[in-house]
């Protein structure tokens, strides 16, 4: 039963960081999800040990099953930024979360960063700038128990847009950090 | 592409026409006495321009007749067959060349004629003016000499009439009147000298097209040699500006502008737009 | 005897007034120039494949100094001054005639093949302003066009001419997930384009060394890591020369070409590096837990001009390489990036955000002006010609639309678009030298 609301708790999780991602960079995400879903990966800690499990898909997303018994998920592998910030939003935090939990489960997991920005401004600079917002999800993941040495970061700057095109809809997409594993 | 040469001289024969009623309105105003001489200056003026016309239409048959010969003997006598093309890309664009050439030279004979006859115009008005002038100045001369005979009769008749008064206090003004007419003069050379000066600086920077490595502040003074009807005849680089490209704009501007117009007036022309300098500092760049 | 002083003053006001007449020309039209390029005569039995007239033309129109007479207009076709019937070219408006003699020796191979003599002739003055016989080999034809119109542009404008340079410059092309990158090479007016790299990950930051045999270039072909590569433009070899942890990017030669300043983040933030070429020693130049970025070198070799957001913003500084010392430049909008310095070393190019839009702007260091050169929208990348008088820049053609080229002059009066058909061009990069020279005869 716990299982079915965290799952359906986790799919609003994901939901939630969709329309973050196509919404206006401008906008927090929605306190309205924290308070209900942070207390959900904790209590799932203490029981008795069922085993965690990690895989790779061919296309370098994680697949994890935390507690060894809630079937696996995949996790949602890219993290949207404002325009010139590197700043980790908040709306990602659970996700990352997981992320971190995985890179902790499976220490011979290797993850690679890779930093994006949008269009706008020099090419150079947005190296720059894909690199600080690779940076700030390698130290979140770091500070929830990730190993530095697992963690690789790569800037692509504006170089790998994911989608082709101009105007803020396509922007917003492409200031991200993908994130990439292997073994 | 230039537009078919009737159309052309069709409108620059217009052109002259509206120069023709527009001159003779300025004339109306303030030369009723001279509608005789105008009106024979007229004729003679069309005279000339038809004269001209039938040589025009001449001149490209008699270089054609001139060619001929010529190059029939060019193309019989080849036998590299490029020379051959190359005689034939010649003579062709010999044929197109008299062709347009007599087609631009009618357009320019018909804006000459007219500009001719606008100078002419422009002369006469500029004589009448004079001979106004002289005739005022007569007048003031004959008062002058008649007046100191005039004031001791006047001043043994008691009741003196009011134009006696005025005409011996300006009498008596004499000296002053004499330098005001000299001012007046002098004035009106003055503003016609910088009138035509003017002009010619508007005609000038209308030529002038600066290379990119022109920067404000730099200077270049030539002097002009122009001929009485306004051509320039030379121009020498009197201060360079230490750049070739710049200093040759200048000259080029002058060169291309080819004649200005100069006061008809042969004793202002003479003194003043014979020999002048031009100086080139631009100062509207953006560099 | 009073009335004869009068008329001698009234006589001599005029000269009095007017004994030296100087008039002051302050401004001016500029216009393009006239000129007329006459098809070349060719001597000999055989026409080389390039139309050495017609490239020539292309040149000129295309600085945008010159505007050229169509052959349809011409009225005859000089190949030397003795030839030019002066008054038909002043009726046509022409000021300049550029002419000549090509000829071509059928059995002839190697440097002396073609042979062309060429003259610029002043129509006004009717003088041959400069004249000159060069030769080349068969494939130099359209190098020799480029050399005339070079000439004839320096002699006419005051300013080396930049038709006989070379573009280097990136495409990207496909759909996201299988792009192609290329770095390719072609002449100024966009002729002869070779491709000297291809890969399916991003190359980037192209640039030249001084003396053009070499481009170093960003890649990311080993594994999607980004290194530094050096590519002998002679032998078609590509060594890497650096790939730390991070960031690798914006190299870019010193003036000596002994030294390549780079950027480097070594797994922490992006500073300025120097490369000693020969010892392969690395000097950090700045330290900043900001972004430091885009190094460009001053024409002297003694600073280094650079973007950092230690501001808060991105702006330009400036360090100089024997103490360290930093200055500040830029203090005009909130974007400022990628600048490069001028020859005279008295102004910088860069891009500057302005409402929003970025364009490629002029700062003049001495007076302290900014100068927005570009109306484009999304300007980047500015490169500037070899003679300081044109850069080169990528833009899009349209809002969101492919990248393109186009060029702008340093004063901002005159402009032009250099369009292309391989999908997204970007980081256009003019190289400091000749394609080829010739000497005159």
């Amino acid at each position: 039963m716990r299982n079915v609301t965290a799952r359906s708790l986790l799919l609003l999780v994901a939901a939630s960081l969709l329309i973050a991602g196509c919404q206006a960079p401008t906008q927090e995400p929605e306190p309205t999800s924290e308070p209900v879903v942070q207390p959900a990966p904790e209590p799932t800690a203490p029981p008795t040990p069922p085993e965690p499990s990690v895989s790779i898909t061919s296309g370098g997303d994680v697949r994890v099953d935390l507690t060894g018994t809630s079937g696996e998920e995949l996790l949602n592998g890219t993290f949207y930024f404002d325009f010139d910030q590197a700043i980790v939003k908040r709306s990602g935090f659970q996700m990352l979360n997981k992320h971190a939990s995985a890179l902790n489960i499976d220490r011979s997991l290797k993850l690679r960063l890779e930093g994006h920005a949008d269009e706008r401004g020099t090419r150079e600079y947005n190296i720059a700038l894909g690199e600080r917002r690779a940076n700030a999800v390698r130290s979140y993941l770091v500070a929830r128990g990730a190993s530095r040495s697992q963690i690789e970061v790569i800037s692509y700057g504006e170089e790998k847009p994911a989608v082709l095109g101009g105007g803020e809809t396509s922007w917003s997409q492409n200031r991200r950090v993908e994130l990439n594993y292997r073994r | 592409m230039l537009p078919a040469g009737k159309g052309r001289r069709a409108k620059a024969r217009r052109f002259v026409m509206n120069a023709g009623v527009l001159k003779s309105g300025d004339l109306r105003q303030g030369l009723l006495n001279y509608v005789a001489a105008l009106g024979l200056s007229i004729v003679l003026h069309f005279a000339v321009v038809a004269v001209l016309f039938y040589n025009w239409k001449h001149q490209p048959e008699i270089a054609a007749v001139d060619a001929d010969p010529y190059y029939i003997g060019a193309t019989t006598v080849t036998e590299n067959p490029h020379r051959a093309r190359e005689q034939l890309q010649l003579q062709t664009s010999e044929q197109r060349r008299e062709q347009r050439l007599s087609q631009i030279r009618a357009e320019r004979a018909a804006a000459a004629e007219a500009e001719a006859l606008r100078r002419e115009e422009n002369e006469r008005r500029m004589v009448a003016e004079n001979e106004e002038r002289r005739k005022q100045l007569a007048a003031i001369q004959s008062q002058l000499e008649s007046s100191p005979q005039a004031e001791p009769v006047q001043r043994m008749d008691t009741p003196a009439s009011t134009a006696d008064i005025r005409q011996g206090l300006e009498g008596s003004d004499e000296q002053a009147l004499m330098t005001e007419l000299a001012e007046r003069q002098a004035v009106t050379d003055d503003e016609k000298a910088k009138a035509y000066a003017s002009q010619i600086k508007r005609e000038v920077e209308q030529m002038w097209s600066r290379p990119p490595s022109a920067r404000n502040g730099m200077e270049v003074l030539l002097q002009v040699h122009l001929v009485p009807t306004g051509e320039v005849v030379d121009v020498h680089l009197l201060s360079s500006s230490d750049n070739d490209a710049f200093d040759r704009s200048a000259i080029q501007a002058v060169r291309k502008a080819d004649r200005f117009q100069v006061p008809a007036d042969s004793q202002l022309f003479e003194s003043t737009f014979r020999v002048f300098e031009l100086l080139f500092r631009p100062e509207d760049l953006r560099l | 005897m009073k009335r004869f002083v009068l008329y001698l003053a009234l006589l001599s006001a005029g000269q009095l007034v007017f004994a030296e007449l100087r008039i002051e020309v302050t401004e001016g039209v500029d216009n393009a120039v006239r000129v007329a390029v006459v098809p070349f005569a060719i001597r000999g039995r055989s026409v080389p494949e390039t139309n050495i007239r017609d490239v020539v033309d292309a040149d000129l129109t295309l600085s945008g100094r010159f505007e050229t007479l169509p052959i349809g207009q011409m009225l005859s076709l000089p190949s030397s001054g003795d030839d030019v019937f002066q008054r038909d070219w002043q009726l046509l408006k022409v000021e300049y005639l550029i002419m000549g003699n090509v000829s071509l020796a059928e059995d002839t191979l190697g440097d002396k093949a073609v042979v062309v003599t060429f003259e610029l002739y002043n129509v006004f003055r009717g003088v041959v302003e400069a004249t000159q016989t060069i030769s080349g080999s068969r494939e130099d034809v359209r190098d020799l066009a480029h050399h005339i119109s070079d000439v004839v542009f320096e002699e006419l404008t005051g300013i080396r001419g930049v038709f006989a340079t070379q573009i280097l410059y990136v495409t990207a092309s496909g759909p996201v997930g299988d792009r192609r990158f290329r770095l390719n090479v072609a002449d100024a007016d966009g002729y002869r384009v070779q491709t000297l790299l291809e890969s399916r990950e991003p190359i980037m930051s192209g640039t030249w060394s001084p003396t053009g045999d070499e481009i170093a270039y960003v890649s990311f072909e080993d594994d999607g890591r980004p290194g530094i590569y050096v590519l002998d433009i002679g032998t078609r070899r590509s060594k890497r020369v650096a790939q730390f942890e991070g960031i690798n990017g914006a190299p870019a030669f010193s003036p000596d070409g002994r030294q390549l300043a780079m950027v480097l983040s070594r797994g922490d933030n992006p500073d300025i590096y120097i490369l000693n070429r020969e010892t392969n020693r690395l000097r950090r130049v700045t330290r900043h837990y900001l972004t430091d970025t885009e190094p460009s070198w001053t024409p002297d070799g003694r600073y280094i001009v650079f973007t950092s957001d230690r501001g808060g913003k991105p702006q330009i500084y400036q360090v100089a390489l024997d103490d360290l010392s930093l200055e500040r430049l830029t203090f005009e909008g909130d974007y400022n990036a990628r600048a490069s310095m001028l020859p005279g070393g008295q102004s910088i190019v860069m891009v500057h955000r302005r409402n929003d839009v970025f364009h490629i702007a002029l700062l003049d260091l001495i007076r302290g002006r900014l100068m927005v050169l570009t109306e484009t929208e999304l300007d980047e990348s500015p490169s500037v010609a070899p003679n300081g008088s044109m850069l080169i820049y990528a833009t899009q053609e349209r809002a969101g639309g492919p990248g393109i080229l186009a060029a702008v002059s340093i004063d901002g009066g005159v402009k032009f678009r250099l369009p292309s058909s391989e999908g997204d061009v970007r980081e256009p990069a003019w190289s400091p030298v000749k394609r080829k020279t010739f000497v005159p005869r």
